[in-house]
């Protein structure tokens, strides 16, 4: 199982970003093999529609389930189509720590729902 | 935890640029962030000396090697928005930086290259930092750029311990304005009592609701229609918004800003009100 | 004679300068061009003669002949298209129509469909005097086609006074193209000159002729007069601002109905920049 966790730099001791789709790295932690990868985000150079790009940088490394701050409505959107569970997280923390929140079962399941409409 | 307060409006010239100049004096350890970039006028107030200056750079513009180019016109025929004239020149401020002249030219003679469309200047003002942008004439505001306005104002409040940043939003409701409201801890919204006014600010309170930002509105210039005021206040009433300040239209705060003065430190009574400084206390925690 | 009004910041009375002017004449056609939020209607009454779709394409993916290879994502500079394992998505709103996706598609599986982008409507105001706006429909990020669909209904009108998009992007760029002179609605205050200076440089980048009407000219100070000497720029107006002004307005009533000198000021301006035929 893969989870990625959107944050501020490249390695798990880093403090998580406060946005997901333009975040700097994600952190791809895979459970299998307890090891930690950073991929930089390179969507967070688009002009518009970065959050559907970000899901899909996600989708195509085969992640299972996504830690954010918030979602807009194309990364909700994008999710849903790459079938990625979404977990919200405080911010001012550290990647392992919020990784720690989600085992202990402390973060809320972000519904992955149809937005009524975009902006 | 930093405390991020943008502020925004609907519609232009509702007086937003000249209330959030004059929360600033009130905060000891502040960021400036300008994120209206399309008129970057924060800095006429509040002036500072250059600290860095960056390119910023837009979308991919496409670029023609001329001793491959065989005038084959394909790149003509193919550009949907007529940024390539028949002569195979290209129109720049057309062009939308879709890359489809260079996938179907067969000799490979254009590339796509980075296009500088502005700069994104941090200043050191006497109040803490400021960052800003501007983009050249013609360009189009994107919310890549006030996204890269913030981020850059978080870098440099971590950096130097500050924990405010004041962000001066954009009017409209474009992709700019989200990017200005996206992860704020609070945002204020000034309207006026005109028809745009209020018109200008359903769209934006929608936005608002859209991204779960906690939202209230400063009524400014309250006192030009009271009727219209009141409207505002009962249509804000059913969306749960609350208004937590009503200025009244006051000549002596346009003549400071004509002096180049910020409004609240000068010696205009509203700013001595109780009504004001609880609204500080509001924004600081 | 095409001529459009436009102005830096937002609130300087460029919607104000627009109706009124247009209502003092005697004919003539006004576009309001500015389809993110149109105020236009607001103030000026008349028929609604008829309302038109502004269509843009988007991309149809067809799922028996997708084969997921992912190239019309890769290509997409826009994020527009999206393929995910088992269908692909498509974001509308930020479609650009430039036609890349279904060029590099392998297998031909990308069409496109018709979507209404926003509409048109046309109001007769008077016998000889049309007034067209462009409403964006919510979700869409550009006006542009609508802002084209508007100027390209008024082509041939022999008086034709656009409503430009506050500031100096791409769809003020698109509104004012064409135009023989172009007056720019300034204030005299610091935020109003800066501003003003931005649409000068956009206006000489784009080589236009212009002159600048200063609103509320009695507030601010007169660092904007200045400039104007300096620049050899042609000051057509000076206007007060009057809070009886912001009063009227506020009720979406027309200030040439409610004031003399609001009157005077337009039939100056008309003259300058019309002749003389055009006065009511």
């Amino acid at each position: 199982m893969k989870i990625a966790i959107s944050s501020k730099e490249n390695n798990e001791l880093s403090m998580v970003s406060d946005r997901f789709a333009r975040s700097e790295y994600f952190i791809i932690y895979d459970h299998d093999t307890l090891s930690f990868t950073a991929v930089e985000n390179t969507a967070k150079k688009a002009g518009s529609g970065a959050g559907g790009k970000a899901v899909k940088i996600l989708g195509d490394l085969n992640v299972d389930i996504v830690l954010v701050p918030e979602l807009g409505p194309k990364a909700l959107e994008a999710l849903q189509a790459f079938e990625i569970e979404s977990y919200q997280y405080p911010k001012e923390k550290t990647v392992k720590e919020v990784l720690y929140l989600y085992f202990e079962k402390k973060l809320p399941k972000l519904e992955v729902s149809t937005s009524t409409g975009r902006h | 935890m930093i405390n991020e307060i943008v502020i925004i409006s609907g519609k232009g010239g509702t007086g937003k640029t000249s209330i959030t100049a004059s929360i600033i004096p009130f905060f000891e350890n502040l960021v400036l962030a300008d994120c209206d970039v399309d008129a970057p006028d924060l800095n006429i107030l509040i002036k500072g000396e250059i600290v860095e200056e960056r390119d910023f750079i837009g979308f991919q513009r496409p670029v023609i090697d001329y001793d491959k180019c065989t005038y084959c016109g394909k790149c003509y025929h193919s550009c949907n928005f007529n940024a390539i004239r028949e002569d195979i020149v290209i129109n720049t401020s057309a062009c939308e930086g879709c890359k489809v002249c260079e996938y179907v030219c067969p000799v490979n003679a254009i590339t796509m290259h980075d296009a500088v469309i502005g700069k994104i200047y941090h200043r050191k003002t006497i109040f803490g930092p400021m960052i800003d942008a501007r983009l050249n004439p013609g360009e189009e505001s994107s919310g890549k750029l006030v996204a890269e306005v913030r981020k850059l104002a978080r870098d440099v409040a971590y950096k130097e311990n500050r924990d405010t940043i004041i962000i001066d939003g954009s009017p409209g409701i474009a992709c700019n304005v989200i990017s200005a409201i996206t992860g704020v801890s609070k945002a204020i919204i000034v309207t006026e009592p005109t028809i745009s006014g209020l018109h200008d600010l359903k769209k934006v309170v929608h936005l608002v609701k859209m991204f779960s930002v906690e939202a209230k509105v400063i009524i400014n210039k309250y006192d030009l229609s009271l009727e219209k005021a009141e409207e505002i206040k009962n249509y804000l009433s059913l969306m749960e918004i609350e208004v937590v300040l009503e200025l009244p239209f006051d000549l002596a705060v346009v003549n400071s800003i004509s002096n180049l003065q910020i409004p609240s430190t000068t010696d205009i009574a509203f700013f001595s009100t109780k009504e004001w400084f609880d609204f500080i206390e509001y924004l600081r925690n | 004679m095409k001529i459009a009004i436009l102005s830096g910041k937002g609130g300087t009375g460029k919607t104000t300068l627009s109706v009124n002017l247009f209502s003092f004449l005697n004919k003539g056609t006004l576009i309001d061009t500015d389809v993110e939020e149109p105020n236009g209607h607001l103030f000026l009454k008349g028929e609604l003669i008829k309302e038109e779709s502004v269509l843009k394409k988007y991309p149809h993916v067809n799922d028996d002949l997708c084969t997921y290879c992912g190239k019309c994502g890769d290509f997409c500079n826009f994020n527009a298209i999206i393929p995910a394992k088992k269908k692909v998505l498509v974001f509308q709103d930020l479609y650009h129509d430039c036609g890349g996706c279904s060029l590099v598609c392998p297998t031909n599986a990308i069409t496109y469909q018709d979507k209404e982008v926003g509409k048109i409507y046309y109001t007769q105001v008077s016998k000889n005097k049309l007034f067209l706006y462009g409403n964006l429909t919510v979700g869409e990020v550009s006006g542009v086609k609508i802002i084209e669909a508007l100027k390209e209904k008024t082509e041939n009108e022999e008086l034709l006074i656009i409503d430009s998009p506050p500031g100096t992007s791409c769809s003020t760029v698109s509104a004012i193209d064409g135009a023989d002179y172009c007056i720019i609605c300034a204030e005299a205050t610091p935020f109003g000159l800066s501003d003003m200076k931005m649409v000068v440089e956009l206006l000489r980048a784009e080589n236009q002729n212009f002159g600048v009407v200063v609103n509320k000219s009695n507030l601010g100070n007169d660092e904007i007069y200045h400039y104007l000497e300096e620049e050899h720029i042609e000051l057509l107006e000076k206007i007060k601002f009057d809070r009886e002004f912001a009063r009227i307005m506020a009720q979406g009533e027309l200030l040439i109905n409610h004031s003399e000198y609001f009157k005077e000021k337009m039939a100056n301006i008309a003259r300058k920049v019309l002749g003389e035929s055009y006065d009511q």
